[in-house]
C-alpha cells in the first residue's frame, strides 16, 4: 500500500482523525509549557525583572551560577507555585544576558544533586496543606544556591516569587561587592529586643525585623554603648525606644554620626503602658539628645481621626457580639502620606504606625543652606490631633479622648536628613571617661531618620485582635528600604517595593460600605428588570401590530 | 459536507438564540442568580481584606459551574427534544455556521453576565486603588475560561435530548474539571498510583481550567494559558461538529 493510500485511509477514518485531533491538543498544550511568551503587566510585577536587577546582573564582571533545587514530586497545591518559581528563575537568567547560569536540580531523583544539596547545607522541608478534610504533607526540596567566584549563598525554602528577585539580587550584590556593611542595634537601653523570648511581648519583640535584615546584612550586632565602642564596620545604628542615654552613650553615638555613620532612631514622646492601657510623658533625655541634631520628637500622641477604610479598628466582644471600634491611635498611612521623591518611600503602599508621637524639624539646625537634604518621609492625614501629658488607650475611651476642640492638622511621623551634623559635644563638657581624640566636626555626611514610634520595628500587628501580617510586611519594607538607601544600595530598595501592601486608600465610613454593598447587589438586578420589562413591552406592541416570532 | 462559513449567517443563528434566552424569564433569572452569588462571594471578605478586586475573579469559579451548564443545556438538547434539528439543518446554512452561531450566543450571555459584575469594579476603583492590568487580565481570563466551558457544554448538550440531563452531566463534568487538582491529590496519595503514574500528575494538573485562569487573574498574560483556553474551546467545537456529522 502506497503512502498516499495510507493517508486517504486515515482521512476516511473519522475515529482516527478525532483521536489525532485530541492527541494534537494535548501535545501542543503540553509542549507549549517549554516555549512561551509572558507579560506581567500587574503593578506588583512578580514576574517582571526590574531594571535595577538587570543593571546589576549585566554589569557583573564574572558569571554567577544559580542552582535551583526543586523536587519534582510536590503536593498538588504547590505544583503551580513551583512552576511559577522555575519560570521566574528562567526569566531572571534570561534578563542577565548570559551572566547567570541557571541549573535545575532534583535531589529526590539525582544522587549527585542530593550530595550537592547536602554539601551546601540545603535540606528538604515539609510542604503541604492541612485542613479539616485532608492532610497532605511531604518532604520536598525548594531552595536556591547562588555561587559567585568561590563563594556561595543559599536561599532556603523559597515558595514565593514575591521577594525572590530582591533575595537573589541582594545576595549577588553582596557576593560581588564583599565590603562589610553591618547593622547594629543599641541593646540594654530599653524593653525592645531582637529575639522573642517567653517574657517578651510582641510589642517589644523585633524578631520579624531582625530575621529580614539578617538575610542580607548578616546578624544584627547588639551593641551596648555604655561599655562598648561602635565598630567601624557598622554602617547603620538602630536606636529603638531607649529609656535612658548616659553621657558615654551619647558620646559614642555622636562620634559614630561624626564619622558618617547612619542612625535610625525611633522614640515616642509618650510612654505606652500596656498594663494600664494608658500613655504618659516619655523619656526627655533621649529626646533632648536628638534635638541637638535638629529632630524634635513631640511630647504627644497622635490621633488620626480620618476613617481609613476597614482599618484601623479593634474588634470588641460585647455580649457575644463583635463590634468594630475605630482606633485612631493606630495610624495607617497610605501612599498619599508617604514622600514620593525620596527613594526610601517612593513606591511603598503604606505604613502602620501605632502609638506615635509627632516629629518636627528644627530649621535652624537642619536646612538646605547648610547643605542638608531633608524629607518628611511619613505624614499623617489632615484630620490628626496631638494629645499631650496623659492619654487613655482603651478603645472604648477613644470618643471621650477625641471630643475636645484640639486643632486638626497633618503631623510628621518620620523625617529623613542627610548632611554634616555638628557634634553634640561641640559646646559641652566631655564625660569623664571620654577618650581625648574626639571629633567635633563631621568628617563625612551622615543620614539620620527619626520615627515617632518604636512599634514600627516590632511584631506588634501580629498581636491581639489586629491580625495584620501585611502591616508587618509594610513596615519591614519601609525599614529595610531605609537601611538599603543608607548603605548606598538604592537599587535594592526599588526591588523590595515589588510587593504590594493591601492598605486601603480611600477613607469611607462603615455606613458607606453598607450602601455600596447594597448598590452592588441591587443595581444589576434593577438593570435586568428594566431590560426585561422594556423587552416585554416591545414584544407585546409588535404582537399587537401583527408581528410574530419576535 | 459543507465547510462554508459566513459570519452573517452565523449571526442570524446568534440572534435567534439570544432571543430564545430572553423570550422567557429564564435568561434573566439565570443572570440574576449568577450576579447575586458573585456579589455574595465577593462581599463576604471584600471590606475586611483591603478591598482587593482579585476576590472578584476568584469568585467566578464556583458560579460558572452552575451558570454555564444552565446556558448551554438548551443549545442542542432543546432542538433535539422539539425535533427542530433536522429543520435547522435544512436551512441554507452550513453546520459550522449553525454551531458558531449558537456558540456566539452563549458567549454573549457570558459577556453580559460578566458585565453585570462591573458595579463591584466601580466600587473597588472608588474605594481603593486597584491594579487595572489585574482587572483586564481577570476579565479576559474569566471570559476565556467561560468560553472553554461553553464549548464543552455545547458538545455535551448535543449528546442528550433532555435539557435537565444535559445540565446535570455538564455541571458534573465541569465540577470534575474544576476539581482536577483535588482528584489528583487524592489519587496520588495512593502509593501504587503515585509510583506507577507519577509522570501523569503534572499533565493532569495542566488540564485543570482554573489552573490556567489563576495567572491571568493576577495580570500575567502567559501565551500558554491563552493558547490552552483557545485550543480547549476549538477541540470541543471540533468534537461537537464531528459528532453531529456522524449522526447525520
Amino acid at each position: 500500500m502506497s503512502l498516499k493510500n495510507i493517508l486517504v485511509q486515515f482521512q476516511k477514518s473519522r475515529q482516527v482523525t478525532t483521536a489525532l485531533i485530541i492527541a494534537l491538543f494535548l501535545s501542543v498544550s503540553y509542549l507549549s509549557y517549554g516555549v512561551y511568551i509572558r507579560f506581567d503587566l500587574s503593578d506588583e510585577g512578580q514576574f517582571r525583572i526590574t531594571s535595577a536587577s538587570t543593571k546589576i546582573l549585566r554589569s557583573l564582571p564574572d558569571p554567577v551560577i544559580i542552582e535551583a533545587f526543586f523536587s519534582s514530586d510536590v503536593p498538588n497545591a504547590f505544583v503551580q507555585r513551583v512552576k511559577n518559581l522555575k519560570d521566574f528563575l528562567q526569566e531572571y537568567a534570561n534578563a542577565s544576558r548570559g551572566k547567570v547560569r541557571l541549573v535545575f536540580l532534583d535531589p529526590d531523583n539525582d544522587k549527585d544533586a542530593k550530595d550537592r544539596a547536602i554539601s551546601l547545607g540545603i535540606q528538604a522541608a515539609q510542604v503541604g496543606q492541612l485542613d479539616t478534610k485532608k492532610q497532605e504533607l511531604r518532604s520536598a526540596y525548594y531552595s536556591v544556591a547562588v555561587t559567585y567566584g568561590d563563594k556561595t549563598e543559599t536561599i532556603q525554602h523559597v515558595l514565593q516569587t514575591r521577594q525572590l528577585e530582591y533575595e537573589l539580587t541582594a545576595r549577588i550584590q553582596k557576593l560581588a561587592n564583599p565590603g562589610e556593611r553591618r547593622i547594629a542595634f543599641l541593646t540594654n537601653h530599653g524593653p525592645y529586643t531582637l529575639i522573642s523570648g517567653q517574657n517578651t511581648p510582641p510589642w517589644h519583640s523585633m524578631r520579624s525585623f531582625s530575621q529580614a535584615v539578617e538575610a542580607f546584612y548578616g546578624n544584627i550586632m547588639e551593641i551596648d554603648t555604655k561599655n562598648q565602642e561602635i565598630p567601624d564596620e557598622v554602617s547603620v545604628l538602630l536606636v529603638v525606644g531607649p529609656e535612658s542615654l548616659s553621657d558615654i552613650d551619647k558620646l559614642r553615638i555622636d562620634q559614630f554620626i561624626m564619622r558618617g555613620g547612619n542612625v535610625i532612631f525611633s522614640i515616642s514622646g509618650m510612654m505606652v503602658n500596656f498594663q494600664n492601657f494608658m500613655a504618659t510623658g516619655g523619656n526627655s533625655e533621649a529626646i533632648e539628645f536628638f534635638k541637638h541634631y535638629g529632630f524634635e520628637v513631640g511630647n504627644d500622641l497622635l490621633f488620626d481621626l480620618s476613617p481609613n477604610g476597614s482599618r484601623p479598628w479593634v474588634q470588641q466582644i460585647d455580649f457575644f457580639q463583635a463590634i468594630k471600634i475605630p482606633y485612631p491611635v493606630w495610624l495607617m498611612v497610605g501612599r498619599g502620606g508617604l514622600a514620593q521623591d525620596n527613594p526610601i518611600t517612593t513606591g511603598l503602599a503604606g505604613l502602620f504606625v501605632p502609638y506615635t508621637s509627632s516629629v518636627k524639624i528644627d530649621g535652624n539646625i537642619i536646612n538646605k543652606e547648610k547643605g542638608f537634604k531633608v524629607d518628611v518621609l511619613v505624614q499623617s492625614s489632615g484630620q490628626t490631633i496631638a494629645k499631650q501629658n496623659f492619654v487613655m488607650l482603651d478603645p472604648r475611651q477613644m470618643e471621650a479622648m477625641t471630643s475636645g476642640e484640639e486643632p486638626r492638622a497633618s503631623q510628621n511621623v518620620a523625617i529623613y536628613a542627610k548632611g554634616r551634623f555638628s557634634s553634640y559635644f561641640a559646646n559641652r563638657p566631655l564625660p569623664k571617661d571620654a577618650p581625648k581624640n574626639i571629633t567635633k566636626e563631621a568628617t563625612a555626611e551622615a543620614t539620620l531618620i527619626a520615627v515617632g514610634s518604636p512599634f514600627v520595628f516590632t511584631d506588634f500587628p501580629g498581636v491581639g485582635v489586629l491580625r495584620c501580617p501585611e502591616c508587618i510586611q509594610a513596615n519591614l519594607n519601609f525599614l529595610i528600604s531605609a537601611i538599603d538607601v543608607m548603605n548606598g544600595l538604592e537599587e535594592l530598595s526599588e526591588l523590595r517595593k515589588k510587593e504590594k501592601t493591601p492598605i486601603a486608600m480611600r477613607n469611607i465610613s462603615q455606613t458607606t460600605e453598607r450602601w455600596l454593598t447594597f448598590i452592588s447587589y441591587i443595581l444589576p438586578l434593577v438593570t435586568l428588570l428594566v431590560i426585561g420589562t422594556l423587552r416585554l413591552m416591545r414584544r407585546k406592541k409588535l404582537a399587537q401590530e401583527g408581528h410574530y416570532g419576535v | 459536507m459543507s465547510y462554508d462559513f459566513n459570519i452573517r449567517n452565523a449571526l442570524v443563528i446568534t440572534r435567534r438564540e439570544v432571543n430564545n434566552y430572553f423570550n422567557t424569564p429564564i435568561g434573566y433569572i439565570f443572570l440574576a442568580i449568577f450576579v447575586f452569588f458573585v456579589n455574595l462571594l465577593v462581599f463576604l471578605r471584600f471590606w475586611e481584606t483591603g478591598r482587593d478586586l482579585r476576590l472578584l475573579f476568584e469568585s467566578f469559579n464556583i458560579p460558572f459551574l452552575i451558570f454555564i451548564p444552565a446556558i448551554t443545556m438548551r443549545l442542542w438538547a432543546e432542538e433535539k427534544k422539539a425535533g427542530t434539528t433536522e429543520l435547522l439543518f435544512t436551512l441554507p446554512l452550513s453546520l459550522v455556521e449553525i454551531m458558531v452561531g449558537k456558540y456566539l450566543s452563549a458567549l454573549l450571555m457570558l459577556a453580559l453576565s460578566l458585565s453585570l459584575t462591573l458595579p463591584i469594579v466601580v466600587i473597588g476603583i472608588f474605594t481603593s486603588s486597584p491594579d487595572y492590568m489585574v482587572l483586564l487580565g481577570g476579565y479576559l481570563g474569566a471570559f476565556l475560561m467561560g468560553a472553554a466551558y461553553i464549548a464543552l457544554g455545547q458538545y455535551i448538550s448535543w449528546l442528550f435530548q433532555e435539557q435537565i440531563v444535559a445540565f446535570l452531566v455538564t455541571a458534573l463534568v465541569f465540577f470534575l474539571l474544576y476539581a482536577t487538582s483535588l482528584l489528583v491529590t487524592m489519587l496520588f496519595n495512593i502509593t501504587f498510583v503515585a509510583t506507577m503514574f507519577g509522570w501523569l500528575k503534572n499533565l493532569l494538573a495542566f488540564i485543570s481550567l482554573s489552573w490556567h485562569y489563576e495567572s491571568l487573574s493576577r495580570g500575567i498574560f502567559d501565551s500558554r494559558d491563552i493558547l490552552f483556553f483557545l485550543m480547549f474551546s476549538a477541540l470541543f467545537l471540533f468534537l461537537n461538529w464531528r459528532s453531529i456529522e456522524n449522526s447525520r
